[in-house]
């Protein structure tokens, strides 16, 4: 069976059934509302304390004039993202300017606190993605109810059509997420205008997307290897905060510290940041990275998926 | 014929029903005992903020006695003393107790898939966003009051209630 | 198509670890026949149905479905059908929304696809439950259902894996009789341990037995080996008069049926005159003033699956 048995009516259907069932099931209910409830608490830990700063100041015209105390709200997150890396290349721009430019970057042309929003979204969304997408298809594959399925289209629909439902679900939980903020903040802060919001917004919009996708595809190819729905979350959450974690452990380790931190790039995790890069080379790079992840995972789990016995 | 089980999805809605429930109660003990407390615990406060200014006082080479509590500290105790007995917070706490009562008895009748768990379910959706304006209004913006971002976290489970409750789940709670 | 054979199996094996599953099985089912797959627990029914539908893969071996290769199964979409044992549906979705759903994935448009579903489920007496989910329906009509999903669109082969296990008696008679009204349309291969059911419904029969076909053919030249008579006595028999019953010619022994009061004697395939020795066993019960209530003669599938399978009934 090829990749030329992929039929896009089918793959629609697919992923609408599929991602229809999920929030009826439970798993795409919790995974909605884990999104957003963690996404915008993260948000409000620094919207609050820019809020005081507008209540301080006495008004909007007066608050306008206290910008540089919204950098410093946004600063330490900011430039604990992005800065003092060591694994990572030093840029020809950061050569030339030292490693400042991204933060500033980040924090004087953008929107500060959006920028550092984003960075926290960035950072969490991997873990909560792996709560949503564990049960592609192991809840199914153990019940035997994609049987009926079986017969009435290729498996390259079934596992393509579940992983863009699945995309296309993140990504409007995602969404909504950002409109709120963004929302929020071009209504009731009077610090950034609507343009910058709303640009600022789409690419991170866009960020948080690509970043999805390799994440979800990884998740899949798990969740078609396991036929427990429990063994394939367990599976899930270890391996996606689990090899971060494992990296930044050995990071620690007196000799071998540099070569662990290079475990970060078995997932998007070592490139995901560059996402918000302020070259747009660095962006494009780190775009076609996950895209890569994305292709090398869907083509294992793929692979496994059409030949294993269903 | 069989005892209908539920869809995982409200299962899950009614979970998260009564953590909310359980979050509310803590709100609730905090309101009250503003509300009883507020004074007593403003003077307390007051004490302890006045010491604090005397001892940053004597490290400044100041006269203790000139010491006053900072701006910030006196509209902490301001809000503090504004609780006890006020009529805005009474109103606050009632508003979250209906909506915890509402939470607990609408999780259960998401549980036996009732239509009055649906019914009390919207009703908490509507109460819990009035609390919400009502905690906008109470609060002093200072202190989370007024228009806040976490007033907008406030809405949010209610109105994915309401959209579930009317939606995806209305063919399930019809018993 | 092959030969007039709507579904072809030549040598399949199939194993899991170190279980021979399948092990070389070969049959024709012909089309618009009823063919029924009889075989103890283990014998590899399942298994053959999952291979022919492609759920798993053969380690050898070819299965063609209406000429085409299995392997290409999308060849075959909308002709082929299966009600997999052990399959769950979605719960808590209502069931005309994945019969739909099935059949969008057909081709058909929405309304139409929600119309087919509704006559289907109509069809199969589901048509006051259209709305519910599966939680809310009972074993039998589960089954129902999927057989529901079984027969949407008029497929041209279906493949049963134990339509009737677990009903009642009403149920079961309810789902044989649709699959007899299917059987103008299409081929149909049952599963089933309900030997009587097969020996009724079917009209060819394979015995499967740690993975082999170890009888095939029609249920009537299957079954011949199992001649028997069943009769009910007006009351139990003396050890006397079951010697003297037992020893008549013609019959290879004598035995209390489980299903109580009545007794069972298993002809002797080699004697050459099965219908004397049949008299011969009534006239002896009159002799003895034993006017039987019941007395019934007739070809036994469970004979025949009992000697090929090497489990013997009580003698």
């Amino acid at each position: 069976m090829s990749l030329r048995d992929v039929g896009r009516r089918h793959l629609a259907l697919i992923a609408f059934y599929s991602t229809r069932y999920a929030v009826r099931g439970g798993t795409g209910l919790v995974f909605l509302l884990l999104v957003l409830v963690l996404g915008l608490f993260a948000a409000n830990l620094l919207i609050s304390r820019v809020e005081q700063l507008k209540l301080s100041a006495g008004g909007d015209e007066a608050a306008k004039e206290r910008l540089d105390d919204v950098v410093r709200v946004a600063k330490p997150l900011v430039e604990w993202a992005v800065g003092g890396r060591e694994d990572l290349p030093v840029t020809a721009a950061q050569a030339r300017e030292g490693r400042d430019p991204w933060a500033t970057y980040l924090l004087q042309k953008r929107p500060a606190l959006l920028s550092a929003i984003l960075l926290g979204l960035l950072f969490g969304l991997p873990l909560v993605l792996a709560s949503g997408a564990f049960n592609q298809y192991s809840g199914d594959v153990s019940t035997r109810g994609i049987r009926f399925v079986l017969l009435r289209t290729e498996r390259a629909n079934i596992y393509f059509g579940r992983f863009l439902g699945m995309a296309v679900f993140a990504a409007l939980a995602v969404g909504l997420v950002l409109a709120i903020v963004v929302a929020y903040l071009g209504f009731a802060l009077p610090f950034y205008t609507w343009g910058e919001l709303l640009g600022w917004g789409a690419t991170g919009f866009a960020a948080l997307v690509l970043l999805s996708l390799p994440y979800i595809a990884l998740c899949g190819w798990i969740s078609a290897a396991i036929d427990s729905q429990f063994g394939s979350f367990a599976v899930c959450g270890l391996v996606v905060g689990g090899i971060p974690l494992f990296g930044a452990i050995g990071g620690l380790l007196p000799h071998y510290g540099k070569y662990a931190r290079y475990l970060h790039y078995l997932l998007p995790w070592g490139v995901q940041n560059r996402l918000l890069h302020f070259e747009a080379g660095q962006v494009a790079l780190a775009a076609l990275a996950c895209l890569g992840y994305t292709a090398v995972f869907l083509a294992l789990g793929y692979r496994h998926f059409s030949r294993r016995d269903l | 014929m069989h005892e209908g089980k539920r869809p995982g999805g409200l299962t899950a809605l009614a979970v998260f029903n009564f953590i909310g429930v359980g979050v509310d109660v803590l709100g609730i003990i905090t309101v009250l005992g503003m509300i009883v407390f507020g004074g007593k615990l403003a003077d307390i406060a007051e004490r302890g903020f006045r010491k604090q200014a005397e001892a940053r006082a004597r490290e400044e080479g100041r006269d203790p006695a000139t010491a006053d509590v900072e701006p910030d500290q006196q509209r902490a105790l301001a809000v503090m003393r504004n609780y006890e007995g006020g009529s805005g917070p009474i109103l606050q706490a009632v508003g979250l107790v209906a909506c915890t009562g509402l939470l607990l008895a609408a999780g259960i009748g998401y549980l036996r898939q009732r239509r009055w768990g649906r019914i009390l379910g919207n009703i908490y959706a509507i109460v819990a966003v009035a609390t919400v304006l009502q905690q906008m209004r109470v609060v002093p913006p200072e202190y989370g009051g007024g228009l806040r971002f976490a007033a907008l976290i406030g809405f949010l489970y209610p109105v994915v209630t309401l959209y579930l409750l009317n939606s995806t789940f209305r063919e399930d709670l019809r018993r | 198509m092959s030969d007039g054979a709507a579904v072809r199996i030549r040598d399949l094996a199939k194993s899991f670890g170190s279980v021979r599953a399948l092990d070389g099985v070969t049959l024709d089912v012909p089309e618009r026949s009823i063919y029924g797959l009889v075989g103890p627990n283990g014998a590899g029914k399942t298994t053959l149905f999952s291979v022919v539908a492609n759920f798993l893969k053969a380690d050898a071996g070819d299965v063609e479905v209406l000429g085409i290769d299995v392997r290409r199964i999308s060849q075959l979409r909308g002709r082929l059908a299966i009600l997999p044992q052990d399959a769950l549906f979605q719960r808590n979705v209502p069931i005309i929304e994945q019969l739909a759903f099935f059949r969008r994935l057909d081709g058909k448009p929405r309304a139409e696809a929600e119309d087919d579903a509704r006559r289907t489920l109509e069809r199969v007496g589901l048509g006051s439950y259209v709305a519910r989910g599966v939680h809310a329906l009972s074993h039998g009509m589960v089954k129902r259902l999927g057989l529901a999903q079984a027969f949407l669109g008029e497929p041209e082969v279906i493949l049963l894996d134990e339509p009737t296990s677990g009903l009642d008696p009403q149920n079961a008679r309810q789902i044989r009789d649709l699959i007899r009204e299917f059987q103008a349309r299409a081929t149909i291969m049952v599963s089933s341990h309900n030997l009587i059911e097969v020996q009724e419904l079917c009209d060819r029969v394979a015995i499967l037995d740690e993975g082999h076909v170890v009888a095939e053919g029609l249920v009537q030249d299957v079954t011949r080996e199992g001649r028997r008579v069943e009769f009910l006595p007006p009351r139990p028999l003396t050890s006397e008069e079951t010697e003297r019953l037992a020893a008549i010619p013609g019959f290879r022994g004598l035995a209390l049926s489980p299903t109580g009061g009545r007794y069972v004697a298993s002809l002797d395939p080699a004697f050459p005159d099965g219908d004397a020795a049949v008299a011969g066993l009534l006239r002896a019960l009159l002799d003895l003033g034993l006017c039987p209530r019941y007395f019934a003669d007739g070809n036994s599938l469970e004979e025949v699956f009992l000697k090929v399978t090497g489990r013997r009934g009580a003698k």
